[in-house]
Order: structure tokens, then sequence, then C-alpha cells
């Protein structure tokens, strides 16, 4: 599927920063922002709302905790109670460093997992390519052409050094 | 750029106030009785000397990483340093209370107990004064370097005297990491002269730097509120928070690992230490893993509350608190089990009152030493990028 898009081409992500900010401010919205490298406020500056990872994090690392604990005394207690060294056979210390890495395991997987998922990231995909220099040293600002007029961007983003706005067909899904 | 931070008024006067307060509370104690005095004071000038301490630890890690987060509000850690003869002298005057804190020091204890005498090449009182004297000595030329290299700073190119003290840095870590677990071994861990644990000073370690931290944050947001730090934001909020999170976890991680190995084990000359606190200090015990790490862990999870400033402030006083009970566990048990002076005091509004009192000094301190010199770094190399910090 190939797709028409606004794109804005930077050689600073300072100018970048600002008009991405500029463009927020009058309502143009941005379909994503290509960049070499991850810059610092441009989350802010796209009007990115809060990724919903750390809640995944979370329910991952309270379901990891709750399966370590009820598996060790299951195991422990319950299915085939084991006397180590006349300790009570639910002893808490004891479960510590199990409950402790699972809790971990879980968290940093599913972590893992659901960024790659949301992010629609798996082997062989191919990189979407708004300029053939954006791994390189060009900062894209790119926009869906029936939501912004060329016009309209090219006023915006000259302004703050941009050094070429134009119309660029993207093939999607290559 | 601001000048200098002001120390006078309110601040100024509250904080005299309240050395006094420590003074008198401390008299109280020893009035109470010999060994809860000289065991309240231990606490007193061992907790000080920690908080303090923690600030070369920060100034000489900032350093070898070219760390920019600390910059913007490096005058803190600087200006804390400058307490460190006080600390010094603080730590001095609990050697005239060792026949009360260390069992070690009476002759005749020793000789009827084999395994002090087998320890008496270690724990022998000139040796102990030596070494602490040694320490002392050395955090104080740590920080009075730190001191140097901050003033060349100012004078001249940032970056080259950041490059030629490199070396000092990296050194110094190590020389802190030593001494501080030389003098968490002799001036905590001796008080039970029986009992050992490889990994205490570890746990010390790990204690100063979440107290220390704490200290910082509540100055940075105080100084904040007053007008001054005009470049700190949310961004350098959030790092603080991360830092009190992360180091809580730490403490509790090495809390749990001196626990659980000794609980496994089940050695009696191991379990002895934890047998103690259960027996008369259980609910103490437990209540100081409450505030030191299910408090700050649950508080501070989100990000939302590691950019409030009120949260923070919140967090770092109660963990200054918590330390300070941490520290107080970790003296007190033995010496009142050994001298049966269960019934006189414990961990209550007096020693609270030291606390308090003991920040007032503290604070007197610190703030003269940050009022005597220009508030913001801007001669440090990584004072640019630690003003525009992102999260």
């Amino acid at each position: 599927m190939k797709k028409d898009f606004v794109v804005a081409i930077f050689d600073d992500e300072e100018k970048l920063l600002s008009g991405a900010f500029k463009a927020r401010d009058k309502n143009m919205e941005i379909y994503d922002v290509y960049t070499p490298f991850p810059v610092h406020g441009l989350d802010d500056a796209m009007g990115i709302k809060r990724s919903f990872l750390p809640y995944v994090t979370f329910l991952a690392g309270a379901a990891g905790l709750t399966l370590a604990v009820s598996y060790q005394v299951w195991t422990m207690a319950i299915d085939w109670p084991i006397n180590v060294g006349g300790k009570p056979f639910i002893s808490w210390p004891a479960f510590v460093p199990i409950s402790f890495e699972l809790t971990v395991l879980f968290a940093a997987h599913t972590t893992v997992a659901a960024f790659l998922v949301y992010n629609k990231l798996f082997p062989g995909k191919n990189p979407v390519i708004m300029h053939p220099e954006q791994t390189c040293n060009k900062f894209v600002v790119a926009m869906e052409k029936d939501k912004v007029s060329l016009e309209d961007a090219k006023a915006l983003f000259s302004e703050h050094g941009a050094l070429e706005v134009k119309i660029q067909n993207v093939d999607m899904n290559p | 750029m601001e000048g200098n931070f002001v120390f006078e008024g309110k601040l100024k006067q509250i904080s005299i106030v309240l050395s006094l307060l420590a003074v008198i509370a401390l008299g109280v104690s020893f009035g109470m009785n010999h060994y809860v005095g000289w065991v309240d004071y231990l606490v007193f000038a061992l907790y000080f000397t920690t908080v303090s301490v923690s600030s070369i630890f920060f100034l000489s890690l900032a350093g070898v990483l070219q760390a920019s987060w600390l910059t913007p509000y490096k005058r803190i850690p600087e200006a804390m340093s400058g307490f460190l003869p006080y600390a010094a002298g603080l730590m001095l005057i609990s050697i005239a209370g060792m026949g009360a804190n260390y069992e070690w020091t009476h002759a005749d204890i020793v000789q009827n107990d084999p395994i002090l005498s087998a320890k008496v090449a270690w724990l022998n009182t000139p040796r102990f004064v030596g070494t602490m004297a040694f320490i002392l000595i050395v955090w104080n030329l740590i920080a009075l370097r730190h001191k140097k290299v901050s003033e060349m700073m100012d004078g001249s190119n940032g970056a080259e005297v950041a490059r030629k003290n490199m070396g000092f840095f990296a050194v110094s870590i190590l020389v802190f990491a030593l001494t501080i677990s030389c003098a968490a071994f002799d001036w905590i861990m001796s008080v039970e002269p029986h009992w050992f644990s490889t990994i205490f000073g570890v746990y010390i370690f790990a204690g100063t730097f979440v107290s220390g931290m704490a200290f910082i944050t509540l100055t940075v947001i105080t100084l904040k509120e007053q007008g001054y730090l005009k470049n700190v934001n949310e961004n350098h909020l959030h790092d603080l928070g991360k830092w009190m999170f992360g180091m809580s976890v730490f403490w509790a991680y090495i809390w749990i690992s001196q626990y659980l190995l000794i609980w496994y084990a089940n050695v009696p000359e191991e379990t002895e230490y934890y047998v103690l606190r259960h027996h008369h200090w259980n609910g103490l015990f437990f209540f100081n893993v409450v505030i030191n790490f299910v408090f700050p862990f649950f508080v501070l999870m989100t990000r939302k509350a590691k950019r409030n400033a009120t949260v923070l402030k919140t967090v770092a006083a109660v963990l200054l608190v918590g330390h300070f009970l941490d520290m107080y566990i970790m003296v007190a048990p033995k010496i009142f089990h050994h001298h049966d002076v269960h019934h006189v005091s414990g961990f209550g509004v007096v020693q609270i009152l030291q606390l308090l009192g003991g920040f007032g000094f503290f604070i007197f301190i610190v703030g003269r030493a940050l009022s005597k010199r220009k508030l913001e770094v801007t001669s440090d190399p990584t004072y640019a990028e630690g003003a525009h910090l992102h999260q």
C-alpha cells in the first residue's frame, strides 16, 4: 500500500523540535517523526500520550509474584510437605528470592513483548522510508497528505529551518 | 545567573534552636541512664556522619562518570561535605563512651571469653581509635580535595580540571568503599563482637546512599520553593525520585540478603543478632522494613509521584527518619540487653527529638557552607547538559 505524505526535512534536532512544537500549537497533526537517534523532548513536542507499558509491567510483575508465591506454597506445604531444618512449611524468607526473580522475569519479558507487539516490530519487517537519510543525518517530520496541506506545512516548517518540504509517496508495506 | 544562597532569618534561627534541642535531648538520655545516653549519642553521631559522608561519594561518582544529573545542585553535596569535620568531632567524642558501648573494651570480659580473646588482635582500643582517626582524616581530605577541584573549576577551564582529576575521583571511590566498610565493621558491628556479617559494610553503604539522597532531595525542593535553583524542574526531581526509589530497593535487597542467609543456615553464632531483635524489638524491627522499603516502593512507583515535589518531600523525610531508626535498631538492642536497661528507654520521643535537633545542627553547618559560594555551578563542564535535562 502506497500513501502520500507531506514531509519536512531538517538537519538539526533543535530546529526539528521547535518546528514540531509549533505544529502542535497550530493543530497540525503529525503522523510520525523519523530521527537517526532519540531526540529528547520530542514526545512532548509531538503531543504523544504516556505509554501504557508501565501498567503492563506492573500487571505482569504482580502476576509473576502471585504465581511464584502460590506455587511455592503449594509445593512446599500442600502437595508434598518437606521438613527443611525444622522450619515451618510456609517460610516466607525462603520464598523471597524466587518470588523476586519471577516478578522480574515476568515483568521484563512481558514488557519487551508488549513493546514489540504494540510497535508492530517483528523479524523481517521492512522499515518505512520517508527519506533515504533518515537513519543517517536527517530528521523527517511526516504528516498525512489528506490532513495537512503542503502550503501550510511549507509556511510553518520553512520558518523553523526545514531544508525541504515536499510531497512524498511512501510504500507503507514494502 | 543567580548569586549565593542567603542563610539567615527564620531558617537560621530555627536551626540554632534545634541544635540546642539536640544537646538537651541527648542530655535527657544521659540523665536517664549512662548506657542509654551513650547508645543515643553513638546513634546520633553515626547517623549524621553517614548522611554527610555520602556527599563525597556522590561527588566522586559524578566526577568519574562525568554525570550531569548532579551538577545543577552540586553545591548541596559540596556543602554537606562541610559537615565532615563536625562529624569527625562527634565520632571522636564517642570514644569517651567506648566502655559503655563496646563490651570488648573490658579486659576482664575479653579474658574470660575465648571468642573475644581470639579477636583481640583487631578488637582492641588503640587499633580502634587509630583506625577511626585515620578514616575520619581520609574522609575530610577527600572532601577538601573536592572543594579544591570545585574552586579550580570556577577559576579556569572546567573541562580541563575535571579531566585532570579523573584519577582522584576514581581512587576516592575505592577509598570510600574500603573506609566505609571498615567503619561499619568497627563502629557498628563491633557493638556485638561475637556476631559477624560480611555484607554489613554494603548494608551501611546502602543506608548511607539512601539517606544522603533523601537529604539532597529535601534541600533541592526547599531551595526551589524559596526561589533558588531556577534551572531545576520536575525532570530533575524525577531523577531524585528514581534514586530514592532505586536505592531503597537496593537497601531492602541487602537487608533480605543478610537476613535470609542467616535465617536459612540457622547457625547460633549468626542467628543471635536476629533472635535478640525478634525477642524485644520485633515491632520496630519489621517497621524498619516498612518505613524504608515498602512505603517508598509503593509511593514512588509511578512517574507522577516522582515528579511531584510534595510526594518527594514526604518520602525523603520518612526515609531520613527511617534510616535513623535503622541505625538505632543496629546499635541499641545488644547494649540494652547486656546492661538490662530495656525498662529505661527505647526508641521514642526523646530519640526523635535528637534526630530533629541533629538536623538543626546539620542544616546550620550545611546552610552556612552553602551560602559561601555561588549556588549555580556554571563552571562545571556538565552544567549545561545537566540544566537541560529531559526525561
